[in-house]
């Protein structure tokens, strides 16, 4: 799986290749919003980007220059509130027999995830893993991302949180992404100014080029005299290394983990808790979620909501008894579910390495701290 | 004239031995089974730290980056009678007393190191200087008004209000005039401009509850917000619902309110979480003559019954 | 796997088919538990399970609340399912009458791996409300007499007023070939002439042989945990014990974390486990 950093194999293979200006981007965006739903970095002033939805108006500008926004895209797959069915009681006229009217929720329409960094769209695998296979598929996630083109945007400068090479990912990954946007000046630029090369390397993403929206954006055929350039530029962005990433190597601690559920460095690390959900939400990889019901007079929504294991009442059972009471239970669940459990149960550790964690932890418990942190215990 | 924030890095520094010498002491003797401070994290920022050996008080630290207040974890500490030492600045005295009058803590339990402060930074706008600039201003003190805590530009307890005993030379108390520029900046917006600037805040927040799970004044044993029976709260992260969860937040702490402005610093989204609560202490100063509303005392203004408030009247309904 | 949609229609995992209630009878003599024969309105979403299996029973505008089928299989349609009144979704169930309409959704969750026992000897152990998802697998047994060997059922509760199931302990299972059924009360009343004691001693007192058996176990976890000392000390390996947990659950299908415990979800992976199964897993329930 290895696609980035050194010794990194060879990338999959381009379907198409375009060149569009920087200053186009928003332009192609609001064509895009018309017909579908965009989800990109919105440039909000004075703070950090969020990653929202991009309207078709004049309002929202693109935002490529911040290495990442305070939240992730996953709520393009999994919205923050899904309505999954509307129910109605209603009494039948002559009988008086009570009678319930069910509407399942319909999926949405197509959805366009525009400006995701290459950490972001390898996320969204992750995600397909829990909600595309097993003994079930979540048929209200898959309908969505059926629907979904994901055109992420390679990483022209990498900063001291980014830690995606320790999971064999690269600043210029295609994982998870129809398209890759790499700028043509390289990395190394605070962010692109004059144009990117719009490599697409699925079907979708292809048609995704294709469409009359990119083509009035501008985006064109790269000029022959180009092609070499083209290639240095991917192979940069895919050989880009990260400040935190190459720190800390490649983290492979799932094994580590087996024996140190008991382990007193549980406690000792989570003292500093909040017990808040904030790392659980800003994370592109998590997914738990909760279902409620919310309504009155007979009438209402059943909706599932983002729900995080490090909350308290995460795992409370009717008649009060709560498995894991203590801040030390919740907050080993959360790292050996990402580092051990998900890898026992997928192959792979739930983490892209994007740092959100490490700048969104008012209190520093962050995954590459808990990560480097197993690898020094006895087990 | 709001005062000034500013750095002594000198002061400080004799001020973090003496707090590792008594942190020590304590832990040593037994006074203590663990002693709350800070220590050095990720990357040079300070993170709450639960000494419970005098090795690990050689870890702790008093520098400019000791933001994270401490009292809240307390509430951790609740089960058992073992002692718990704890380091405060003037703020992070608020926040225990606040606790501490809310009756939520025995202060028989607590060993208090008082150290006074004339200005901490905010690790937010550290980190994003350049790494040259951040070191100077680490190392020589020299920061501009703008690198501060916001809670420092409104201090007026640069010595702790509770201790055991003092580490450090005291601060000499000035007189401040109370101002609430973020309750006047609401004030001076038409009804229209107020909805917009909330309803950007509550399209953003993500209903972590780090604000109120940070929040000294927040610390009922079940709170409202978590329960289902009734549902004051719904799941759905919409706006009115996020209206719902900020307006009963705000209002159960007002008058509570100790204006460290932790919630605003630790909320993922940036959100000004303080303009709600500096406009609620700015109606308690004018509406019950309260000149300090933030500063905890033993009934607060909306706990208790008073004949002369200014609108009881004697035989009204 | 990345979202090739081969569905039609609006998505359904998460949304129950309409049941209505057909009837609703008390077990206990408080009513704290009650068992609901629960009927879908469209009988061509009808499905089969196995013993062992839930489903997630919906009360509209409440929540929903996974139970376990406590009917078996051989019985068909409409399930029964008996719910204990702990909590906000059991509560609002209890207050329903027949004719009011629920939502249902399952069959989730695996089952008593029953197959794997030819004739075996079965014990069954449960306590109070645990009887139910038990009495399932004890019906289904019952109904394939000749797979297996001597069947024993040791059930206890509070009070005589609080065992469940009544007609198959007095009437039914005792008539059955083979079968003893050994009930006890931790505290007896005027007109309990039977045992008195909790299920552990009782358990012990009866001392099933562990040759060629198994121990089927369900009840409160305390019960649990001194009816698997009994059993060890009576020679029971972990292999031959098979019990069910319980955690909060909300999807059901193994999506939404709630129920994780290690690399397991009790929805799916459970909640059927033996107990060489749950030495394996963190001590978390």
């Amino acid at each position: 799986m290895g696609e980035g950093g050194k010794g990194m194999a060879p990338g999959p293979v381009p379907r198409t290749t375009k060149l569009v200006e920087a200053s186009g981007l928003d332009g192609w965006l609001r064509a895009v919003a018309r017909e579908a739903r965009v989800w990109a970095p919105v440039k909000v002033d004075g703070r950090p980007p969020l990653f929202r939805e991009f309207g078709a108006g004049e309002e929202d500008r693109l935002d490529l220059e911040a290495v990442r926004t305070v939240n992730s895209p996953k709520g393009a797959l999994l919205p923050q509130t899904e309505p999954l069915m509307t129910y109605a009681m209603t009494k039948d006229a002559e009988s008086g027999r009570p009678s319930l009217d069910l509407e399942r929720a319909a999926p949405g329409g197509p959805v366009v995830v525009f400006g995701a960094r290459p950490c972001d769209a390898a996320a969204f695998e992750l995600l397909d893993k829990v909600f595309l296979t097993g003994d079930f598929v979540d048929d209200h996630y898959q309908a969505r991302r059926a629907k979904t083109t994901v055109v992420a945007v390679a990483c022209p400068r990498p900063d001291e949180a980014c830690f995606c090479t320790s999971f064999g990912l690269s600043p210029g990954g295609t994982r998870g992404a129809d398209v890759v946007l790499y700028g043509r000046s390289g990395p190394g630029v605070p962010v692109e100014t004059v144009a990117y090369y719009a490599v697409a390397y699925t079907e979708r993403g292809e048609a995704f080029l294709a469409a009359p929206a990119a083509r009035a954006a501008g985006v064109a055929d790269v000029p022959e005299d180009e092609g070499r350039c083209l290639e240095e530029v991917v192979s940069a962005f895919r050989g880009l290394g990260t400040p935190l990433g190459d720190r800390l190597g490649r983290i492979d601690v799932a094994a580590r983990l087996d024996g140190l559920f008991d382990h007193p460095y549980w406690e000792k690390v989570s003292a500093r808790c909040l017990s808040c959900g904030a790392c659980t939400f800003i994370c592109p990889t998590c997914y738990c979620f909760g279902v409620a019901d919310c309504g009155a007079l007979g009438k209402g929504v059943r909706y599932r909501y983002w729900d995080a294991c490090k909350l308290p009442h995460f795992m409370l059972m009717a008649g009060g008894h709560n498995p894991r009471p203590a801040k030390s239970n919740r907050t080993r669940q959360r790292f050996m579910h990402k580092l051990n459990y998900y890898h026992h149960r997928y192959g792979e550790y739930q983490c892209v390495g994007c740092g959100r964690c490490v700048e969104s932890c008012p209190v520093g418990l962050h995954l590459p701290l808990v990560a480097g942190e197993v690898g020094g215990l006895e087990g | 004239m709001p005062r000034k924030p500013m750095l002594d890095i000198e002061r400080m520094r004799s001020a973090e031995e003496a707090l590792r010498r008594e942190a020590r002491r304590l832990l040593a003797d037994g006074v203590v089974s663990v002693f709350l401070g800070h220590e050095e994290g990720w990357d040079g920022l300070a993170v709450p730290s639960f000494a419970t050996s005098p090795e690990d008080a050689e870890k702790l630290v008093w520098n400019p980056l000791v933001a994270p207040h401490l009292a809240k974890y307390l509430l951790d500490r609740l089960a058992g009678d073992e002692k718990v030492g704890i380091v405060v600045n003037g703020c992070g005295s608020l926040a225990l007393e606040r606790i501490l009058k809310d009756r939520r803590f025995p202060r028989e339990r607590l060993y208090i190191v008082g150290i006074p402060c004339t200005g901490i930074l905010d690790p937010a706008r550290v980190a994003d200087l350049p790494p040259e600039r951040r070191r100077e201003v680490l190392e020589t003190g020299r920061a501009e008004a703008g690198l501060f805590l916001d809670r420092c530009s409104w201090c007026d307890v640069p010595n702790a209000v509770v201790s055991d005993i003092l580490v450090g030379e005291p601060v000499a108390e000035e007189p401040t005039v109370h101002e609430y520029p973020r309750a006047a900046r609401l004030e001076a917006m038409s009804l229209e401009e107020r909805f917009e600037h909330f309803k950007d805040l509550y399209e953003r927040c993500i209903r972590c509850f780090a604000c109120r799970n940070v929040c000294p004044a927040c610390s009922c044993r079940e709170c409202c917000l978590d329960q289902w029976e009734p549902l004051w709260l719904g799941r759905a992260t919409s706006v009115p619902e996020q209206q719902m969860f900020h307006f009963i937040r705000a209002f159960d702490v007002a008058g509570r309110c100790i204006r460290c402005g932790e919630c605003e610093r630790v909320c993922p989204m940036g959100l000004p979480l303080m303009d709600f609560n500096d406009k609620l202490l700015k109606d308690i100063a004018e509406l019950f003559g309260v000149e300090r509303p933030h500063v905890p005392t033993d009934v607060e203004p909306l706990g208790r019954f008073d004949p002369q408030d200014p609108d009881f009247e004697e035989g009204a309904e | 796997m990345s979202g090739q949609c081969a569905c039609t229609g609006e998505p359904r995992l998460l949304v129950p088919d309409v049941g209505t209630i057909v009837d609703v009878r008390d077990e206990t003599a408080s009513g704290d538990v009650k068992t609901f024969r629960i009927a879908l309105d469209d009988p061509q979403a009808e499905w089969r399970h196995l013993p062992g299996q839930c489903a997630m029973v919906s009360v509209f505008g409440v929540g929903e609340a996974m139970i376990s089928i406590t009917s078996s299989p051989t019985r068909g349609w409409p399930l029964e399912f008996s719910v204990k009144r702990v909590g906000r979704v059991t509560g609002a169930l209890h207050d329903l009458h027949p004719g009011d309409k629920v939502g249902l959704r399952g069959p989730y969750g695996n089952h008593f791996p029953a197959e794997e026992w030819k004739d075996r000897r079965l014990v069954f152990i449960a306590g109070g409300i645990g009887l139910a998802p038990v009495r399932c697998l004890i019906d289904w047994c019952l109904a394939h007499r000749e797979d297996f060997g001597h069947i024993d059922i040791i059930y206890g509760a509070r009070s005589p007023g609080d065992l469940c199931f009544k007609t198959d302990l007095f009437d039914r299972w005792p008539r059955e070939k083979d079968t003893e059924v050994h009930l006890t009360v931790d505290e007896g009343d005027q007109e309990w002439t039977g045992p008195v004691g909790f299920v552990p001693p009782f358990l012990e007192e009866i001392g099933p042989s562990p040759e060629n058996a198994v121990a089927i176990t369900c009840g409160p976890p305390i019960m649990i945990k001194f009816v698997l000392q009994t059993l060890a000390r009576l020679g029971f390996t972990d292999d031959q014990i098979v019990t069910t947990l319980e955690l909060k659950m909300q999807c059901g299908v193994g999506k939404c974390g709630r129920c994780n415990i290690g690399e397991k979800y009790v929805c799916v992976d459970g909640p059927v486990f033996t107990l060489s199964e749950i030495r394996e897993l963190p001590d978390e329930f």
